[in-house]
């Protein structure tokens, strides 16, 4: 620890860094414990200055908050998303299954129309090609509950899907509906998909990644809405 | 402060979907975050804007709040004074701030009538640390934290290398620290 980077604390606690100096002080930060500890303490010292003023009523803006909560899903814990080793043995599993299938249908031309099973994929094969090649895919368990369903995403290519099994058909009228969070938090609608006779589903995710932080899939009527108008079924933080 | 413990209480419990417990937490503390959004960016709308986005953060991210890194009410207000501060650099990249305002003029919104005594003794309790500590440290420390500026900025306001200017700063808050006492 060189003494210069000690320094950083006081301007770090009162965000008075650039983003470079910011990212550099992190670094650091995961390796000193006693910056560790000075930061602990200084932001509780920084936070007392945020009572160095008198505060306004806010009652509306309380208001508008409560209200706001209802339509922005909450992560769960830190270790029970993302992709756990056992998790992704198994849905890796579904994945490559599909994929094999798919390689063998390409290979064997016609047979696939045939095959009740991909049906779903059938309609995006160019899409789920793309994404299992792609080199940074990354499936996800996506957790639409009693169905057996991932996120494929790949950053480098801009493209998500969502793929699912024995997926619930939903009531008359209405279909799945994916949602795409920004960092403050609103939603924008990412695609609507149904699953086929047989329970699967594959459909693309239709977002600007880069600016997502979360997905969640919501029950909407046929068409899809322009904000979400139930609670979300599952959610998924996208790392 | 005795209710810490409570603090962390309630978000746990907003963590598991709780909305009666969060509200409670945003009742302890939007009035201060608006206060202190209000403070950085001047602008009331953008103030309401950068708060909504702090709590709804709280809300959404509650379950992976680290109680290592910090007390709870120590979280909420870096939250609402990062998205502060971002707001009104990326204003000064187009529309020269600093320069409008002026570094040298205080200006204080108006106070409102507080009901929470225990409120208005904390706010007296740290302008009081505040004034305790040198012109330097005091100024460098108001100009970063209600102000926005970086360090580097600072350093050009006051006039001092930036060396100095950080040195003031960690200086400045270990000696209200002392003075204010270590939330535990």
């Amino acid at each position: 620890m060189t003494e210069s980077i000690h320094l950083l604390v006081g301007p770090y606690v009162l965000d008075a860094l650039d983003a470079d100096e910011v990212a550099l002080f992190e670094a650091h930060l995961e390796e000193c414990e006693d910056c560790r500890r000075e930061v602990a303490e200084l932001a509780e010292t920084t936070a007392s200055l945020a009572y160095a003023e008198s505060g306004a009523d806010v009652s509306d803006l309380r208001d508008s908050v409560m209200s706001a909560i209802g339509t922005v899903p909450q992560l769960p814990p830190a270790n029970v998303v993302g992709l756990k080793r056992r998790d992704l043995t198994r849905r890796i599993s579904w994945l490559a299954t599909a994929a094999a299938v798919l390689v063998a249908v390409v290979l064997a031309g016609n047979l696939w129309s045939h095959h009740q099973t991909i049906t779903a994929m059938n309609k995006h094969s160019d899409e789920v090609m793309s994404l299992v090649t792609a080199q940074d895919a990354k499936i996800m368990p996506l957790g639409i509950p009693g169905a057996d369903s991932t996120v494929v995403i790949s950053m480098e290519r801009d493209e998500a899907m969502v793929m699912g099994s024995e997926v619930p058909t939903p009531d008359k009228g209405m279909v799945y509906q994916v949602w795409a969070y920004d960092d403050a938090g609103n939603p924008s609608p990412s695609g609507t998909w149904a699953p086929d006779a047989t329970g699967h589903a594959a459909a693309p995710i239709d977002a600007d990644l880069h600016d997502t932080r979360m997905l969640s899939v919501t029950v909407e009527p046929a068409g899809g809405s322009a904000a979400p108008t139930s609670p979300p079924l599952t959610m998924v933080e996208l790392a | 402060m005795p209710r810490r413990a409570d603090d962390q209480d309630l978000l746990n419990a907003a963590a598991r979907g709780d909305e009666r417990a969060y509200e409670q937490l945003l009742e302890r503390y939007a009035s201060a975050a608006y206060g202190l959004a209000v403070r950085v960016v001047r602008d009331p709308e953008m103030a309401r804007d950068v708060t909504q986005e702090a709590f709804l953060h709280v809300w959404s991210q509650a379950a992976r709040f680290d109680a290592s890194r910090g007390s709870v009410r120590s979280w909420i207000f870096t939250l609402v004074h990062r998205r502060s501060v971002d707001r009104i650099r990326s204003e000064q990249a187009s529309a020269d701030r600093i320069h409008r305002v002026g570094p040298a003029e205080f200006e204080r919104p108006h106070d409102h009538v507080i009901a929470d005594v225990e409120r208005r003794f904390e706010i007296r309790r740290v302008r009081s640390a505040l004034e305790d500590l040198t012109g330097l440290q005091r100024e460098a420390i108001e100009l970063a934290y209600y102000r926005g500026y970086t360090h580097t900025q600072v350093a050009a306001a006051l006039d001092i290398p930036v060396g100095t200017a950080k040195t003031r700063l960690r200086d400045g808050l270990i000696r209200l620290r002392d003075a204010l006492g270590v939330d535990s």
